[in-house]
Parts: structure tokens; sequence; C-alpha cells
């Protein structure tokens, strides 16, 4: 037992300011416990539980609020993901084509390319992983015909808005003729120094 | 032990008799040890009625690992060991910063409820306390609340009247010397606060 009264506290003394923490302290821990502890134990111990339900429901309630905060969080996030492209060609009948849809004349010439197959898009600056899945629609303009449909084009491959370009003859660069750099000849005057006067400094 | 009276025997005895299922034996311990298990607890907790539920747990607990106590250690040091770590677990609790962050007897928040120390301490204080030791004794109470914990823990603990120092390097887990430290601290940090407000430091 530890007996405050006598008890020399690790650097006290017997100033004002130690017997009043002395006493600020004593009047702190002078309390007993209520009374009826013993009786509170045992009737807890006969339970065989302790008393956990107010703090299982205030945790109950903590988890539900966080996680209605995590899903507000992840429904409020705007949506990042790219084309998930898996490399199938798609089908020239559908949609999927961009909405340049100026008709394909048989006497176009591709003059520009995409550089991706059908199944990729090239330049687009946006990446999206979601495959976005679009209707298959027979055909959008209409009755087909050997003009206008690309099934009348004996390829393979997706027929893409064809830009069409004149043609321009390449154009003709005329040599790059440096002239020799020509540099006056330097003229440096001599130098005359003067014949100190007669009779010295 | 039938015959003996329970309050002849031994701390160890009656932990002997609880372990093999006496009750009753465990209520004596209870009995014996609750003014020290308490107040171990409102040193940590700083709440009466908090300290209460804390020692009601920390015997519970006991209890229960009645078992795994060998007697290597007196009795009441394994037991503040467990109060201690309750008491730990109470003042770390979320629920506990709820309690008091929505408690509408303060008008703000607060960390540790110290200020109903201070108020069971006002109506114990004698009568011939001068004002002016009146002040410096709320000054002293209150700025006891202000100190870091591990020095308000060791300096409480030593206050309490029911703990050597060796319970409390057990309970707080550091060593002896350590523990004397942190108590002749608190009392420096004290004094200089206390001079800080006009208080002659002597």
């Amino acid at each position: 037992m530890n007996d405050t009264s006598r008890t020399r506290w690790p650097g006290g003394g017997d100033s004002r300011l130690d017997h009043a923490i002395d006493k600020a302290v004593r009047d702190l821990m002078s309390v007993d416990p209520p009374p009826g502890l013993r009786r509170r134990v045992m009737s807890r111990l006969d339970a065989g539980a302790s008393r956990r339900g107010f703090g299982l429901l205030q945790y109950g309630l903590m988890a539900s609020a966080c996680a209605v905060l995590i899903l507000a969080v992840v429904l409020m996030m705007p949506s990042k993901t790219g084309p998930a492209r898996t490399g199938t060609t798609e089908s020239t009948q559908t949609a999927k084509a961009p909405t340049a849809t100026a008709p394909v004349s048989d006497s176009t010439t591709k003059e520009l390319r995409p550089k991706e197959t059908a199944s990729g898009r090239g330049r687009s600056a946006r990446v999206t992983r979601e495959r976005i899945p679009m209707p298959r629609v027979a055909n959008v303009f209409g009755a087909r015909t050997a003009d206008v449909s690309a099934t009348a084009e004996p390829r393979t491959e997706a027929v893409w808005p064809v830009l069409v370009v004149p043609e321009n003859p390449p154009a003709a660069i005329a040599p790059l003729v440096i002239a020799p750099l020509e540099t006056p000849a330097l003229v440096v005057a001599p130098i005359v120094v003067a014949a100190p006067p007669k009779g010295g400094l | 032990m039938t015959g003996t009276e329970p309050s002849a025997a031994t701390d160890l005895d009656l932990v002997r008799l609880a372990q093999a299922g006496d009750v009753e034996a465990f209520g004596e311990l209870v009995e014996r040890n609750r003014r020290a298990v308490f107040r171990a607890a409102l040193a940590c907790v700083g709440s009466p009625a908090e300290a209460d539920d804390v020692t009601q747990e920390a015997f519970v607990t006991a209890y229960r690992k009645l078992g795994t106590f060998r007697g290597e250690a007196q009795f009441r040091t394994w037991l503040l060991s467990i109060t201690w770590r309750k008491a730990i677990d109470r003042r770390k609790s979320i629920s506990r910063w709820l309690r008091l962050s929505v408690s509408p007897s303060r008008e703000e928040p607060a960390d540790d409820p110290f200020d109903q120390m201070e108020r069971v301490a006002s109506r114990e204080r004698s009568q011939e306390d001068t004002v002016v030791d009146e002040e410096l004794q709320r000054n002293v109470t209150r700025l006891i609340g202000t100190l870091p914990r591990k020095l308000r823990d060791a300096l409480l603990l030593a206050g309490t009247g029911e703990h050597t120092y060796e319970q409390i390097s057990q309970m707080l887990g550091a060593p002896l010397g350590t523990v004397k430290w942190r108590v002749s601290e608190a009392r420096r940090v004290l004094k200089r606060k206390l001079a800080a407000l006009g208080y002659a430091y002597e």
C-alpha cells in the first residue's frame, strides 16, 4: 500500500505548491466505488455476459453509417473507365460505326486508313475500359442497296468514312542552297605611338 | 478451505477456491480489491461512472481468465494490469468519444472528463481552505487535466493511496525508475504552469 500522507514524492518538497498538488491529487483520487459493486459483479457473472449490448448497437450504427458514406462516394465518382476492347470485329451492319455517316461511293478512294483494325479506335483521346453494348440494328439507312451498303464492298474490313482528298502533286521543294559566307577582310590600322615629349616626364 | 473465515484466507487461497468453482470466494476477492481497481480505473478514465463500469468489466474478465493466473505474482498486481488495459480501451473507444461529444452538460466536446473529477473534488474540500487556496486548488485540479497522459496517469496512480510503485510499474508497463520520473516530471510541469499563472515557484 502506498500511504501518500507519508510518501515523499519523487522530486517533491514542502512548498505551498507541493501541498496544493498533493491535496488536489488526493481529492481527485479519494473516491470510493459506488456501493453494491460486489453484487453487480456477481450478477454479471451469473448472467454470463458483460454489458456490451449498447456498445454493439453503437458499433453497428457506425458501421452502417460508414457503409452508406462509402457507397455515396463511389456513386458520386465520375466514371473514368475505358473501353475493354477485346479485339472482336464488329459487324458492319451495326451502328457501332462513328457518327459520320457519309455514304461511301464506289469511286471513292481511301486516302486515309485507320491505323487500327475495325475493332479498335485509333484516334480517340478518351480511353474507356467498358465495352459499350450497342444494339444490333438491321439497317439504319433503309433498304439495302448495292450502292450504299458496305456489304457490297468486296472487302473484309470494316468501312470507315472515307475522307476524300484531292490528288495533289507532291510539292516540289527546291534544294537548299547555302551561300558561302563572305566576310570582308579585316583591316587593322597600325598603332601609332606618339613620341615622348622632349625633356622627359 | 471449509470452516475457514473468508477474511482469514489469503488472496491466493481465495483464487484457488475460485478456480475450483467457488464463486463466493471470488466475491470476497472483489470486496478486497474493489477500491484499488476502481481508483486505478478512475485515474485513467477520469469519470466515476465510467470507472465503475470499467471496474465491473475488469472483475468479470479476471474471473474468466482466472485459470491463467498461476500465482507467480500478486493477485492484485495481476488484477490491476487487467483493469488498466480495460481502462485504456475505454478511454480510446469511439463510443466514449461520441458520448462525450454529444453530452449536453458540456459546452464543447472534451477529450478527458477531468472537469467531472474537479466537481467531485470540490464537494470534498475542507472548510478551512481560504479563498486564495481554493483558487489555487481549482487551478491545480484544472492543470492536472492538461498534463500529458503518461505523466498524469503516473501522478494520479501514485496518489490513490492504494498502489505501490511496483504495481504502477506493472500496470503501465514501464520500469520503476520511469514511473518515478514521470511522477516527478508531472509535479515539475504543474509547478511551472502554476508559476506562469502567478503562483510563486518555491
